[in-house]
This record gives structure tokens, sequence and C-alpha cells, in this order.
């Protein structure tokens, strides 16, 4: 081989081993569009990427209609997943029992996980093994129009009886009185859970053996759906693209109570609604018994099969241990609260607000983690709430049908829970 | 070579092209679509070989039917009224007046939005405490539940389809009206026939191919019918629009049932496949005699 021919297959060898080497440390980071909160995000993948040139960060955002639907899905289908990725604990199942989910239990110390908040915990946890790191807790509660309360002489409801008779005065031709989600999606099941659970039911039992769904308390919930949606009339069958999750369906004027997060806050704040507005627990069905309402919030997790899932669990671990992005994620860039102990002892000056005082203290403590279930679980609470709402089907035969559906689905499942 | 054989070459050489493109995209995905039917698979993990059980599935499962039924009831709206207003809109403007551009423009214009974003718009027009109940109420009539109301929501989304689709049409019916030659019609008025009396018998069977044309393309978008749903009803209220090719989409992305979403939409395929070659025999081709 000549000197010339030499050079340019060394040169050539050289510059695919380069190439080889930089793919290989490239962690792959996807995560649904948010314009509050990406700057955050990508301020840190910087910053990492600036401490480990030989192991960037490249942070994708998709948008959410894409990420939630096609996206991740067509993604893994075709073995091309992400590194890492933020899942909704409704989905962290399906992707656990696929074998996506990488373990953190060798990698966390017990100092981090006792760091964790019991619920937070309870939502990483899967057949007693941590998979991913916890964001965020979001308990629901209900937004109200003060000046409206003021104006119609209206207090803070006890009890589902109190908070139809208040939606019913609240409604208008050109208002409605209290906004739940009617469209068939998991947000829906997400915002009904408060109600089942604070009528004391539950949709599955404790070793997923059999449904609980068909039961007096979830009939009663459904009842007081049936009744909101169709027999007042003083929630909204249809709403604005923007949905319920969204509070600017508030602010609008389009509803004088709205079910939404405590991430709202933040939005209320920046953006402030031409009106005062204020919070309260989602009331329980009879007066003097317990609000429950459900814990939301993402999780970062690491694809078990990507070629650099070390690399992909260090930046993990750093971004939740090693710099304050939680504390900057849950007080400034959104309002959230933290899923570990030290970052919301860091911010008690936040938290102590007047204005978190309602989550922290009353709907907090009896607040319970969004259940996992599978798709076809999920499918056949969406058709009984869908069925009570829309086609006046009788909430105990819609609990019924639903509770057959699932012990149908669950007589031949093998997965975990 | 002979010049006959080289004609035949260059002939495949131009075909290429397309050939490589539709085998690519259009043949390969399909026979694709097809295996995957024939499998259970949540889109992660391992396939699980399922035979037809993703085909027979779909006779007792309520969802799907009902979709089905949506389907074909949108279908058996859209495409006359499709063309009917199109033909119309066509016959108006053909021809040339004061003014004519305007409202060529403006029939033509809702074909050029965004689909999506005229549904945006639309979703918040029939929210029940939307501008259309307050149109209604200045007529006395009152609020409807429109979007809300399983009877309403599929004629909200075929009203969104017609008014973003027949601008479009309007424009292939143009063109065809402008392709008949008018010595036709002058030797009509001669003979005295009526406005009708022409397009019976001239302007209507000498706009078969176009026609045919629309037909086809209407009824391959009315089964298609998907991003209207989505956008403006997410298939309710209790599938009351649900389509079925939202259905495949929903069972595919938020049920992860690919296997049987693929099965519901090579059925599509073949419904379609075989309703298109009805109309071509119908219409025989849209040949004009």
């Amino acid at each position: 081989m000549k000197v010339r021919s030499k050079m340019l297959v060394s040169v050539l060898i050289v510059l695919v081993l380069t190439s080889v080497a930089v793919m290989a440390t490239t962690i792959t980071f996807w995560k649904f569009t948010d314009t509050y909160g990406d700057p955050l995000i990508v301020k840190y993948v910087n910053e990492w990427n600036q401490l480990h040139p030989d192991m960037k960060v490249d942070f994708v955002e998709i948008p959410w209609a894409q990420y939630t639907t096609t996206k991740l899905s067509a993604a893994f289908a075709s073995g091309q997943g992400p590194d890492i990725f933020w899942v909704s604990p409704g989905d962290e199942l399906r992707y656990y029992n696929a074998g996506v989910l990488q373990s953190f239990d060798k990698y966390l110390t017990p100092e981090q996980i006792n760091d964790f908040f019991p619920v937070a915990r309870e939502k990483v946890t899967i057949a007693g093994h941590i998979y991913g790191l916890p964001i965020e807790l979001e308990p629901l509660a209900i937004y109200y129009n003060k000046d409206l309360f003021d104006q119609y002489h209206l207090s803070i409801p006890q009890d589902w009886n109190e908070l139809l008779e208040d939606a019913k005065i609240l409604t208008t031709k050109n208002r409605w009185g209290l906004i739940l989600d009617p469209t068939p999606t998991y947000y829906e099941l997400f915002t009904f859970y408060p109600f089942l659970w604070s009528a004391g039911g539950s949709v599955v039992n404790e070793d997923w053996t059999k449904s609980t769904f068909d039961s007096t308390a979830a009939i009663a919930a459904l009842t007081f759906y049936q009744d909101a949606f169709d027999k007042y009339k003083v929630s909204p069958k249809s709403i604005p693209t923007a949905g319920t999750n969204d509070i600017s369906t508030f602010v609008s004027g389009f509803g004088a109570m709205q079910e939404c997060g405590e991430w709202a806050i933040q939005m209320l704040t920046v953006n402030p609604p031409k009106f005062k507005w204020g919070y309260f627990p989602i009331p329980p069905m009879t007066k003097g018994g317990t609000s429950v309402s459900v814990m939301g919030g993402w999780i970062q997790v690491v694809n078990k099969n990507s070629p650099v899932v070390k690399d992909a669990v260090d930046f993990t671990l750093w971004l939740f241990f090693k710099t304050d992005f939680e504390k900057q994620w849950c007080t400034v860039q959104n309002s959230k609260l933290p899923a570990y102990k030290s970052v919301y002892e860091s911010a008690k000056d936040y938290y102590d607000s007047p204005i978190w005082q309602t989550f922290i203290n009353q709907i907090l403590p009896t607040s319970k983690p969004e259940p996992r279930y599978t798709p076809e679980m999920d499918l056949a609470l969406e058709n009984a709430l869908q069925s009570v709402i829309f086609a006046n089907v009788s909430p105990a035969v819609a609990a019924k049908t639903a509770a057959q559906q699932i012990d149908n689905f669950l007589s031949t499942y093998t997965g975990a829970h | 070579m002979k010049r006959k054989k080289r004609e035949v070459l260059a002939g495949w050489i131009f075909l290429l092209p397309d050939l490589v493109g539709l085998s690519i995209f259009v043949i390969l995905p399909a026979i694709l679509g097809f295996n995957i039917s024939l499998y259970n698979w949540s889109g992660l993990g391992k396939m699980k070989f399922a035979g037809f059980s993703n085909y027979t599935k779909m006779l007792t499962d309520p969802i799907f039917l009902k979709s089905l039924k949506v389907t074909i009831e949108y279908v058996f709206m859209f495409v006359p009224l499709n063309f009917l207003l199109s033909l119309s809109l066509a016959l108006l403007i053909k021809k040339p007046s004061k003014g004519i551009t305007f409202f060529r423009t403006v029939y033509f214009a809702p074909a050029a939005i965004s689909l999506v974003s005229i549904a945006f718009v639309w979703s918040y027009i029939f929210q029940q405490n939307g501008f259309f109940n307050s149109i209604l109420s200045i007529f006395g009539i009152s609020p409807q539940p429109l979007l809300g109301s399983m009877g309403q929501a599929l004629y909200i989304v075929l009203a969104l389809s017609l008014y973003s689709s027949i601008g479009y049409f309007m424009v292939i019916f143009l063109a065809g009206l402008n392709d008949i030659p008018e010595e036709y019609y002058d030797a009509a008025r001669v003979d005295g026939a009526s406005y009708w009396q022409t397009f019976w018998h001239i302007t209507f069977p000498l706009l078969k191919p176009t026609s045919f044309f629309v037909l086809i393309i209407s009824l391959i978008q009315g089964f298609q019918l998907f991003d209207q749903v989505y956008v403006l009803t997410g298939g309710g209220p209790f599938y009351a629009t649900s389509t079925v090719v939202f259905y495949a989409f929903q069972t595919a992305f938020e049920y992860y049932q690919f296997g049987y979403a693929a099965a519901m939409d090579f059925l599509m395929f073949i419904i379609l496949v075989i309703l298109s070659l009805i109309l071509y025999k119908i219409l025989k081709g849209g040949e004009v005699k």
C-alpha cells in the first residue's frame, strides 16, 4: 500500500472511531414541550454539557400531543427510544412491563431514598424497586372566583351536595358553575379519582385479582358526575381545546369554579385574572368525611436498553441531587410541591406563603398517589364516566359494566401492579 | 435495441421514481401493517402471534362497531353534500362578472387554512356558551349543547369538513367546467334549451371525469376522517364522533394495542379499495361517451 493510501485509511479510521465515540456518549433526553419549565432544563443541560464535554446531553422538546401519543411509542417500537424521558405515573406500568425501565436501586444511597416524601417514593416504586426519580407532587383542588362567591354570599362547600348547590347558583347563560373534565382521556380519570376515593371507593383489590368498582362508593361518584353534567347542567359537556388542566379556562370566565392542580398557582400569579381567586380542597362526599386528592407528577426515567444507561443515570442523579434544579423547578419556574423533603425544607419561605397553606396542611396529608392502571382498565373506567355523562346510563349499570370489563382483563393479566 | 423496446424502457425509467416512492411509502407499509395486524403487540417488547383474532375481535367490539357506524353515516352525508356544494359554487362563480375574483378567493380561502387551526377556532365557537349559541339566541332559539351533544357533535364535524374542503373541490369543478367547449352551449342556446336542460344534457355528462375524481377523493377523505375529530371532539361525546381511523389511532397510541389497530386500518383499506372499484365500475372510470 502506498504511503498516501495508508494515510488516507488511517485518517478514515480515526474519523470513524471519533464519530462512534461521540455518538456513544450522547445522552438523548426527551420531554414534552413546556414553555414555563423547559428553559430551566436547558440551563442545567448546558451546565452538564460544559462539565462533561465527552458525555453531552441532547435535550429534545416534543409537542405535548405527540409526546403523549405517537412519539415515545413509535420511538420505542422501532428501537429508537431516548435514553432519558419523562413519564406520567399512569403510563409508567406499561414501560415497566415492557422491560424498558432501568432500576435506580443500586444507584441511590439510603439518604437519598429517605429524602423522598413517602407519597413520591410510592409513585416510583414498582414491585419493591425504584424506577426513576420523582420530579414533583401535583395534587388537585378546586379553584374558585372569590368575587362571585362574595357576590352570591356563598361559602366554601363542605360536601358534594353544597358543591353542586354553589355551582347551580353560579351557573348562568354565559358561565358554568363548575368545570370538571368531560373528555375521554387519562386526565379525566385523574380528576375523577378524588371523587371516587372521597366516597371510599376503589378500582381494584389489593392483589389485582378482582375489580372493586361495582360498589356503592363508585356509584355515588358516578352519580355526582351525572348530576353535575346532566341533571343540573352546571358543568360543560365540551370544553375549549386548551383543556381543564389549563387554568386559563377558569381565568377567561368560562367557569366560576374549576378542578385543577397546584401548577395553576404560578399561572394565576404571573397572569392574574381580573377577579380575586382562591382554592379549596375537593369536598368529601358528606360533611365531616375525608377529602382525598390525587397526587400526580411526572417521573424522570432511564431507558434500560440504552447504550449509555450508566451515563443517563449519572445525569439524572446529578440533576436532582447535585444541583438546585428541583428547587428552581418547583418554586421559580413552576408552582409545584417538591418530591424531596430537603427541597421542601430549603424552600420553606416559599411554601410558608399563605397561598400554599391549604395545599400543604389540608390537601397533601390525605392525598393518594395517582394510580397506575393498564390501558385496558383505564378504558373501562373512561367508558363508565362517558356513559353516565353523555348517554344517561345509570351509574349502577356503568359501574357494573366497568367492573366486569376489568375482571375480564385481569383474568388473563400477568404483568406487574 | 429496437425503437419499440427503447420506448418501453424509457417508459419504465419515467415510472421508476413513482414506483420506488409507492413501494416504500405505500405498498411496503401496507404489507407491514397487515403483518402487525396478525400479532398482539403493545408497541414495546415482544410481539405475540395472534392469527386473525384481531379481525374477529372487531365483530364483538362495541366501540369499533359504533365507530364503523359513525364513519359510514359521515361518509353518506359528506360525499354527496361535498359534491353538491362544491359543484354549485363552481357553477355560481364560473361566469366572469364584477367582483367574482373576490368571491372565488373567499370560497377557496378555507381550503388554504390549516384544518387544525380552523378546528381550534370552531372548538370555541361551538361551545355551549359560545358564539354560535349567541347567534341562535338572537332568533329566540334556546342554547344547544352542540359539541357536548351526542346528537349534534357529528354534524358540527361534518360542517367543519365541508367548510374546509368545498373550496378545493370547487376549483376542481371549475377547471372541469372550463374544459367544456363553449360551442356546445352556443348550439344549445340556438336550439332554445333552458338552463336546466343545458345543465343536464351538456354540463353534467361532460363533467363526468371531474365528478369521478371528486367522488373518489371525497370518499377516501370521508373514510379517513381524523383531524377534525382529534381537535374538535376527541371522538366524544361517548364515541358519537369516533371514526374507525380515530379509534384505530386511540387503540394504538392510547391503549397500546398496535396489532388490533393495524387490523382496523387494514380492514378500512380493503373497504376503501372495494368501494373505489364499485364507484369505478358504476361511473365507468369517468369516461365520457
